[in-house]
């Protein structure tokens, strides 16, 4: 069982990974936006974080900088949510340390295997 | 009097003593060979005619008498020794000229031809003048003419010196950035231009200054406001008779609307296409939940129509990604991730991607993909344009065979995709790589696309430098060709090894054997570049200056003895060492021609290795480079 943070700004995505994330045996946290997210990192130290790139306010790109920036949370690993044609954006993003990504619209069962994989290598 | 024209050869009248009679004189020009006047001229003496009625000889015979004059005396006005004029008299008694008479003529006569000349001076002077002012007034006009129409054009006209400051700017100028042309010349181009946007301007004056014919880009001006324009500039090179670059002339053209227009595109696209995927994403999501059975049982039905749902899910967004991807074509805007790559291991990969599709939908799935020429691509694109050509094929192929398959052409690669297929009319041929073409009555079952799938294969083709075309026959199948350019040896033999890594040239005109060694001399840790045959080993030899040659003996010519002749004879190769590879030559002679080492094949590879370090060793005894391992 692993806890993982999600933050995604569409609370129907979000309720929705979060379910099967549960169902999958995982503790999900969920954060509607950035500022959240960065809140709750401190507070509820996660194994793993999932985080939209679109978000207002502080955007996922923004988020992962911060973690990485960190000391506390430097080694958290992060997957990335995406939209397709921001394929830069996620470029940049395993460039600030993103250790995987999954691009909109994704498969539920996808999102689970990549946790899994990036769970065992950390 | 007559005046002469000694080049034209002719006489022309200019005044009469009475000119009464000068009204009916029939004859105001005349030929040097047409007598009278013209014979003083033409002989350069003085003639006269004592009685014209009965001579006959002259034009103007009937004229003297219609007013009784019987004799003729003509004398030419000499001057610098050459006839200027001919004074002529008419008399009614014969002249019979005296001494005396003739030399107060002779005075009178040079007085006359002098006059004449100055008169003729004068005139001349005068038509100069007149035209030198015609010609002015001409020029000021058509400068006006141009600075009206230069001052009052939308676009700026410039023009710059051989260093790239301006020397020229027209009004427009002024309009674009707020600065009076005034300000800005005598400053250099680059200064002009948003920061970002200097080192590409730089670039294109370099290709003026190399031999460029003209040159367009799309740069930002700053403005004294401290915003940008975007313009377009178009510019051409000035050249001195040597061709060197004396400066360039251009315009630059506003184009600030169409680029934030082109902008609010993108970003209307990226918006409509992130708005269209959240609520896709959602759909699709809860119901692969209720489809997994993570919200609990479902009846097999219910499993039935949540896949159509499911699929068409999956359909919409292929369509919203294929929709985004043809905007950019269309938009000329493709961006690769160019990178060389090996186009077999692209082809696999859709291969086995597309294998299982195939065969569920009963087909027999075919792939023949030989060694390829490396290819500079975008493997993403690339495998996108290949996926949609096999994906048609399956699409719209009810029985048979579909084939993936690729071959090796002159300078490029070509990659065919064939199906037994339905088939496609001439007329829908035409029609084929434009936007939702469908032909009629040829849906396959459910197996539908978005019909965008040839549009960006087209655009994806061209946008790697390369071609698509289509072969087909109603009923019998379909055949795509598509060809890519090959990465060029040059271009591969540019691919840069690390720094202080030593660089090692393979010659050998079979490929399986030069392969083997590039692979043996990558594993050893050194930069390996392959060359197929002599020319292009001393050729890479001269450009590339490797620091090791690798020599085939057994090749066409010019053969491995030929190349090591001539790269021993060539002062900028004849430093480099070269390791002989040969089967039955005559070690002693390599050795002789300048070979540092001659191995005998078949060699064993620990012992090319000895070799190669050693040679390295010998050559850079310094560098550590060559002896790791």
């Amino acid at each position: 069982v692993a806890k993982i943070l999600l933050a995604e700004d569409e609370k129907h995505l979000a309720d929705m990974v979060a379910f099967k994330l549960t169902n999958s045996g995982h503790r999900v946290v969920l954060a509607r936006d950035g500022e959240e997210a960065l809140a709750l990192l401190g507070r509820e130290r996660p194994d793993l974080a999932i985080l939209d790139i679109m978000m207002p306010g502080v955007d996922g790109l923004e988020v992962l900088r911060r973690i990485r920036d960190d000391p506390d949370l430097r080694a958290l690993p992060v997957i990335m949510l995406t939209a397709k044609g921001q394929e830069r954006d996620v470029l940049a993003g395993l460039g600030a340390g993103a250790n995987d990504y999954v691009v909109k619209p994704f498969s539920l069962k996808e999102l689970v295997a990549r946790i899994d994989t990036v769970l065992r290598k950390g | 009097l007559w005046t002469v024209d000694e080049q034209a050869r002719t006489l022309e009248l200019r005044a009469f003593s009475d000119e009464s009679l000068a009204t009916e004189f029939p004859v105001h020009r005349l030929g040097f060979d047409e007598g009278g006047a013209a014979w003083a001229a033409a002989d350069r003496a003085p003639i006269e005619v004592e009685d014209v009625v009965a001579d006959g000889r002259l034009v103007e015979a009937a004229w003297c008498r219609r007013h009784g004059l019987t004799s003729f005396l003509a004398v030419p006005l000499m001057l610098d020794d050459a006839p200027v004029g001919v004074l002529a008299f008419y008399g009614r008694q014969p002249f019979r000229m005296r001494r005396e008479d003739m030399d107060l003529l002779d005075v009178v006569l040079a007085q006359s031809a002098l006059a004449l000349r100055n008169a003729q001076l004068f005139g001349a002077a005068q038509s100069e003048i007149a035209e030198r002012r015609r010609v002015e007034a001409a020029l000021r006009e058509s400068e006006e003419r141009y600075r009206a129409l230069v001052d009052n054009l939308k676009e700026v006209v410039f023009q710059a010196d051989a260093r790239g400051t301006w020397t020229f700017l027209n009004g427009a100028w002024t309009a674009m950035t707020g600065f009076e042309p005034a300000e800005s010349l005598s400053r250099p181009i680059l200064d002009a231009l948003h920061p970002e946007d200097r080192p590409r301007l730089a670039e294109a004056w370099d290709r003026l200054a190399t031999g460029g014919e003209e040159t367009s880009l799309e740069a930002r001006v700053l403005t004294r406001a401290g915003g940008v324009r975007w313009v377009e500039v178009h510019a051409r090179p000035r050249r001195d008779e040597q061709g060197r670059l004396t400066g360039a002339t251009g315009l630059l053209n506003d184009i600030t609307e169409r680029k934030s227009a082109d902008l609010m595109k993108d970003e209307f696209l990226a918006t409509v296409s992130h708005e269209l995927r959240t609520p896709l994403a959602a759909i699709r999501g809860h119901i692969e939940l209720v489809l997994e059975e993570d919200a609990g049982p479902i009846t097999p039905l219910q499993q039935q129509f949540l896949t159509v749902a499911f699929q068409s899910t999956d359909r919409l967004g292929a369509l919203i990604n294929d929709l985004l991807d043809v905007s950019k074509i269309e938009a000329g805007r493709v961006q690769l991730r160019k990178a060389p790559l090996d186009l077999a291991d692209v082809l696999r990969e859709v291969a086995a991607t597309f294998r299982l599709e195939a065969e569920r939908a009963g087909l027999a799935f075919e792939c023949k993909i030989p060694e390829l020429p490396p290819v500079v691509g975008d493997r993403d694109r690339l495998i996108q344009l290949f996926g949609n050509l096999v994906a048609n094929a399956i699409k719209y192929t009810l029985r048979g065979t579909v084939r993936l398959e690729a071959a090796a052409g002159y300078g490029q690669a070509e990659v065919t995709v064939t199906d037994t297929g339905v088939g496609i009319s001439a007329e829908d041929q035409r029609q084929l790589f434009s936007k939702f073409f469908r032909s009629r009555d040829r849906v396959v079952g459910e197996r539908r696309g978005t019909g965008l799938g040839l549009v960006i294969a087209k655009g994806f083709a061209e946008a790697h430098g390369g071609t698509i075309a289509v072969e087909s026959e109603p009923g019998r199948g379909s055949r795509f060709l598509v060809t890519l350019p090959a990465l060029s040896p040059e271009t591969r033999g540019a691919e840069p090894g690390r720094p202080g890594q030593p660089t090692i040239l393979v010659v050998d005109d079979e490929a399986a054997i030069r392969d083997l060694f590039l692979e043996y001399v990558a594993m050893w840790g050194y930069h390996g570049v392959g060359a197929g045959d002599g020319g292009e080993a001393l050729e890479l030899a001269r450009r590339l200056a490797p620091d090791l040659i690798i020599l085939d003996v057994l090749m066409p010519p010019p053969d491995g003895l030929e190349v090591l002749r001539r790269l021993k004879a060539d002062p900028t190769t004849r430093d480099i060492p070269v390791v002989v590879n040969s089967v039955a030559d005559d070690p002693a002679e390599v050795l002789r021609l300048g070979a540092a080492e001659c191995l005998m094949k078949p060699s064993h590879s620990s012992r090319v290795r000895d070799v190669v370090e050693q040679c390295l060793r010998r050559d850079r005894p310094a560098e550590p480079g060559g002896t790791r391992g």
